[in-house]
């Protein structure tokens, strides 16, 4: 964040003052302090929490390869890696050629040229094979997204066709990007997921119908109970008209849907988004990682296909700093409470279609692999994505300065170079998965199992319910202890017993 | 996200991106050489984070439901104090007379505007009849002083904080209460675990702990302040244990020491804190003394101001995205935690899998004596479980 | 939780089998909620002499239901064993109250209870999601307490507070069977009636205390209140139904309207303030809260 001097000054104080004192302070987070002397406001974060244990590194997969021999990049080429949604009470289906898929990331919260980079991107994958599925994010959609195909513009009235194109013109313009073609643009071959958040950010209807997916969002990991936030200097001219709402004004979402409250509701809000779109469209709903089993628990009954969860340690574009990291658990232990809650459902309940999808810090191909082994049928990636157009990682997402282009400075982003890394990101994670299966024996990625997986230490074996390296489980070295204390304890009281009766005896 | 772990996952997301080839080693295989060779050194309150309301239970919306922060202090034989923010001004750093001022300005324009917190400090401010004091001063009794009843008598604070050293500090205990009907706080820091109980019989409105200054002491060398909290909370509810007439009679518990930071105040609210005393706002009064030029008491005391209007945003945000209206509701079972010694220390569950570490190891016993047949009642098998959980 | 509903006859008729009326109002209610099921029905009729105790055994994953007659004498002595016993959940401890609960759906609880026969002055009912316990029978609504017999409370909604409130509760001496936040409420309001006898005064100190949102209906042997929080988060109505020649008027609570249009009891159709009980009496005269 480019602070101000004034700003930086007082940090320094701060910071002296801080070492001279005989309290413990977390220098780190002083930054904090200051910003709120600066300007009362609560101060907001971009990115994911710190997390000092996510699991991942202590996790491995038996005898997994990324990379086969040198200049072969892999000789599994007929590993399945397919991940199908939908089904389960929708007609439709939805097929994604990796299990994994762009998780939400908002226009608003990213700039039009990433928005673009990546749209581009996954059309160019899908033109050769891999079909990758795109989540709108919360804050509406873009016109060539809803209207990417003939069909689409079948039901469209003449001045909203016209006000589509025009409104196209001036977001391009905008943005210096008014040369390019129209017909590539408004152009989709990849399968679209709109999400459905408490803001209700869209003013179209085809944001619901033309959609292949709609995702419910009751909440995501980096905000759990907290509602959508787009600053408001992000909030542009034509940001506010996408959204319908006034420009330049901090855009706040509710923290819950005001007409979701408790079970019931979901299924009454599910149950009209089916006749909506005439029981078509698979239905996501996705919710932050807290009380996991009672929330799968919840979702399974409530007439959706598929449950998505997002550990604490998720990306966001703008989050209050405190609430973003104390709020919440970690990606990994939320996996076996879900599965858990999934496997009782369906001891008592015929099995179907349902699909469980896992999102907060799975950036490479070994943790994709690890969350599937674990239970879950598919992972959304964000960070990862903005990483692969070039993110450093400064975490001020959340203002218009952004190092890569992507949240702000939008002019420093160059759309090829971001196509391109989108593009190869994909290529290789999709080699990557290839790999860990073909390495393990495995003929389909989604055929890893819990037994492919070891834990390197206690905690995370008694977490994740895995054995140890040496193919211990966790209880094994404790009833080892447990026998020493009784052995002990029985040694003393017949030491005392044996005492007493010498005593007696004398 | 870590620092640390940073430039790994930019390096290894970018190697992709140029490539589009497999890589030869995971970001996981990157992260474990690395804290291989540098070791975590990271407080144990990081490890520690609380559960939301998302389905099962739904959030509150600070823009539209009324989240309570109010806390009343005294138990049922004193005169009330209220604070609208649960915290009190507690200063272990060196105050200077100015830096003190700054900050009683900027508590009379907070309580002013209806948040009125609370101060311990030794030194009174002068104050004249336009910026007398509109909070609660909680005057410090130092331990040395066996007469300091006449001092007091002369300045009507709002509430005492007396400092208990030994057996001897049970007379100044006595006599203050004797004389003084408002809330009395005393400091235990520097005898804690013991004469909680003994405090809290002679009247006492509430205990003072300061995490830092136990976590100093022979008995707590080794643990962190949740350990410190957790006993703290423990020592005031077995005191209640089978007592009668508890209605309306709330000792408070106050954290001071480390919980400087809305995140950690939410944190000791959960183990059992009533009140947090708290020292950023000190240290920011006191930070002018490192300017280059140095500012007026006014300016002082508006950064003091600013930042307490941010820090109450922050802590009444975060129990409505935990399901509460009133802050005062947080508790143990909202905390879980991903570290074995933060679950044994302040007995919060794991994530995941919603137990305690001593729950986990007692279950492993249990079933460790069924198999082996051996007959264990359930105080020898908390005993066992004890001493395994301190290996 | 989520369906609720409550029938009192206003003119103390106690020949009415309720049971029909509540077994309407819950069946209107069904989709929303399928987990489980329970009613509660008061009828001054039954046996003056024992104290009735019904328990869930609990063998392997089983619940296997008991009824025992316990005379006054016998009744601390029988309590201190069944509170022993980690396997006992006792669901109800009554003299006029008939409390009847078990998973799946209202028309198999009819079909092992009969419950559309059973007579009675007034009477609840609940159908039950599990939003943060376990669907097993015990968790299932009414929940009565051993504090105090013919107590029954009916809940929608989440007493998010629930584990302090507990703890204060068990600190006192109570003994809580269920993980189910629903059962603080029937303790909480045992311990205040124990301790002035005022139900509205009872309601008011559980409005104040507990947080989250929640819609809940307690009964009494002679009363039924219908609470929402102090945010109204819930919903929750009553009307009324004067009656015909076929049967005699009556108030009903139900969290939806069409729980009230199946009973036709839609005149003076209203909801409680949100904070401010609702309660009627089983008096000639209903009593309701003076605005």
């Amino acid at each position: 964040m480019p602070y101000s001097k004034d700003i930086l000054e007082l940090k320094r104080h701060l910071l002296r003052a801080a070492e001279s004192s005989n309290s413990y302070f977390d220098l780190n987070k002083l930054i904090v302090d200051v910003r709120k002397v600066n300007d009362s406001e609560i101060p907001y974060s971009g990115l994911g929490a710190r997390s000092p244990n996510d699991y991942f590194p202590s996790i491995k997969i038996i005898g997994s390869k990324l990379r086969t021999k040198e200049g072969d990049y892999t000789t599994y080429n007929n590993i399945n890696t397919i991940f199908t949604l939908g089904g389960r009470y929708s007609s439709n289906i939805i097929t994604s050629d990796v299990p994994f898929f762009v998780s939400g990331m908002s226009y608003g919260s990213l700039k039009l040229p990433a928005k673009i980079a990546l749209h581009l991107a996954l059309n160019r994958l899908a033109k050769e094979g891999i079909r990758v599925i795109m989540n709108t994010g919360e804050g509406g959609a873009l016109p060539w997204e809803l209207y990417g195909s003939e069909e689409s513009w079948s039901d469209v009235s003449k001045k909203r066709h016209e006000y589509i194109l025009s409104y196209t013109d001036r977001l391009l313009k905008e943005h210096h990007l008014d040369s390019i073609d129209r017909d590539n643009l408004f152009c989709r071959l990849y399968p679209l997921i709109t999400q459905y958040a408490s803001g209700r950010f869209w003013k179209d209807p085809s944001y619901l119908l033309n959609a292949d997916g709609i995702e419910i969002k009751i909440g995501q990991g980096a905000k759990i109970g907290h509602g959508g936030l787009l600053p408001g200097p992000k909030v542009t001219d034509l940001v506010a008209e996408n959204r319908g709402i006034p420009s330049y004004k901090a855009a706040h979402s509710p923290s819950r849907h005001l007409d979701i409250l408790g079970p019931e509701d979901l299924v009454a809000k599910i149950l009209e988004l089916r006749e909506i779109t005439d029981w078509r469209t698979p239905i996501i709903v996705k919710v932050g990682c807290s009380r996991v089993y009672d929330d799968i628990e919840i979702i399974l009954k409530s007439y959706a296909d598929a449950a998505s969860i997002d550990g604490f340690v998720g990306g966001t574009g703008a989050a209050p700093w405190e609430l973003r990291d104390i709020i919440g658990i970690n990606t990994i232990p939320s996996l076996k409470p879900s599965r858990e809650a999934i496997e009782n459902y369906y001891s008592t309940n015929e099995r179907d279609e349902f699909r469980l999808i896992v999102h907060g810090s799975v950036w490479d191909s070994e943790r994709i692999a690890k969350c599937i082994a674990l239970g879950a049928n598919g992972v959304g990636i964000g960070t990862g994505f903005l990483l692969s157009m070039g993110c450093t990682l400064v975490q001020d997402c959340y203002t218009n300065v952004c190092p890569a282009g992507l949240t702000g400075s939008y002019e420093k982003l160059d759309i090829q170079t971001s196509v391109n890394g989108i593009v190869n990101y994909v290529k290789g994670t999709l080699l990557e998965l290839k790999n860990i299966a073909g390495s393990v024996g495995r003929k389909s990625i989604h055929d890893l199992r819990r037994e492919d997986l070891v834990a390197t230490d206690e905690l995370t074996s008694m977490i994740c319910g895995l054995p140890l390296v040496d193919g211990r489980t966790f209880k094994d070295p404790v009833k080892e202890i447990v026998k020493m204390v009784i052995d002990k304890r029985r040694c003393l009281k017949d030491h005392k017993v044996n005492k007493t009766l010498e005593d007696t005896s004398n | 996200m870590n620092d640390a772990d940073k430039f790994i996952i930019r390096k290894a997301i970018l190697e992709l991106a140029k490539t589009g080839t497999p890589r030869f080693t995971s970001i996981d295989d990157e992260v474990r050489i690395l804290y291989n060779i540098n070791s975590k050194a990271i407080n144990l309150w990081d490890f520690v984070t609380a559960i939301g309301a998302q389905l099962s239970r739904p959030p509150y919306d600070p823009y539209r439901e009324t989240i309570s922060l109010d806390i009343s202090i005294g138990r049922k034989r004193s005169r009330k104090v209220i604070l609208n923010i649960p915290l009190i001004i507690y200063g272990n750093i060196a105050i200077h007379y100015s830096s003190l001022e700054s900050v009683h300005v900027a508590l009379n324009r907070l309580a002013e505007k209806g948040n009125v917190l609370g101060l311990i400090s030794e030194i009174e401010i002068n104050t004249t009849k336009d910026n007398k004091r509109k909070y609660p001063l909680f005057k410090k009794v130092p331990f040395d002083i066996n007469d300091g009843l006449e001092d007091y008598k002369k300045s009507h604070p709002e509430g005492l904080m007396l400092q208990y050293k030994d057996e001897t500090s049970l007379k100044m205990l006595q006599n203050f209460r004797k004389e003084f009907d408002g809330p009395l706080l005393v400091d235990v820091s520097e005898v804690f675990p013991l004469y909680i109980k003994t405090i809290l019989e002679e009247g006492a409105d509430g205990i003072i702990v300061d995490t830092d200054k136990v976590t100093k002491n022979e008995r707590y060398k080794g643990k962190h302040a949740i350990a410190v909290i957790h006993d703290a909370k423990k020592a005031i509810n077995d005191y209640y244990k089978g007592r009668e007439e508890n209605d309306d009679d709330n000792a408070i518990l106050v954290i001071a020491g480390d919980v400087n930071s809305a995140g950690k105040i939410v944190k000791a609210a959960a183990l059992g804190a009533n009140v947090v005393g708290y020292s950023t706002s000190m240290l920011i009064a006191h930070s002018n003394m490192y300017s280059e030029k140095p500012s007026d008491v006014s300016s002082i005391a508006d950064n003091v101001y600013r930042h307490m209007v941010g820090t109450k945003g922050e802590i009444k945000g975060i129990p409505a995205a935990l399901g509460y209206s009133d802050f005062h509701n947080l508790s143990p079972s909202d905390l879980r935690t991903s570290s074995i010694d933060a679950s044994i220390q302040g007995d919060i569950p794991l994530e995941g899998i919603d137990r305690t570490y001593k729950e986990m190891i007692e279950q492993v016993v249990n079933e460790y004596v069924s198999e082996k047949g051996i007959k264990l009642n359930s105080s020898e098998t908390q005993e066992v479980v004890r001493s395994i959980v301190r290996e | 939780m989520c369906g609720i509903c409550a029938v009192m006859m206003e003119n103390r008729n106690k020949d009415f089998p309720i049971g029909c009326l509540l077994y309407k109002m819950m069946e209107s209610q069904q989709i929303r909620a399928q987990d489980s099921t329970g009613v509660a029905i008061f009828n001054k009729e039954t046996n003056k002499e024992f104290y009735k105790l019904d328990y869930f055994r609990k063998n392997n994953g089983k619940y296997n239901p008991v009824t025992e007659k316990v005379p006054p004498e016998r009744l601390d002595k029988t309590f201190d064993e069944l509170t022993q016993d980690p396997n006992i959940v006792i669901t109800s401890f009554a003299k006029e109250m008939n409390l009847l609960k078990d998973i799946g759906l209202v028309r198999d609880l009819d079909a092992k209870y009969k419950i559309r026969s059973i007579q009675g002055t007034h009477g609840i009912g609940h159908l039950r999601i599990a939003t943060s316990s376990r669907v097993t029978p015990d968790n299932a609504h009414p929940f009565s307490t051993i504090v105090m017999p013919d107590i029954a409370v009916v809940h929608n909604g989440e007493i998010t507070n629930y584990s302090k409130l507990r703890s204060s509760l068990e600190l006192q001496g109570y003994h809580l069977f269920t993980r189910c936040d629903s059962e603080v409420i029937a303790v909480f309001i045992a311990d205040q009636l124990l301790r002035h006898g005022d139900l509205e005064k009872a309601n008011y100190e559980l409005i104040k205390k507990a947080d989250g949102p929640f819609t809940y209906i307690v009964a009494t042997s002679n009363s039924l209140a219908l609470v929402r929080d102090k945010f109204g988060a819930r919903k929750g109505i009553f009307g009324y139904n004067p009656g015909n020649r076929n049967y005699p008027p009556f108030w009903a609570m139900a969290t939806d309207l069409s729980a009230l249009d199946s009973v036709g009891a839609t005149f003076y159709v209203e909801t409680p303030q949100p904070g401010k009980p609702k309660i009627f009496y089983n008096e000639m005269k209903t009593r309701s809260i003076p605005n």
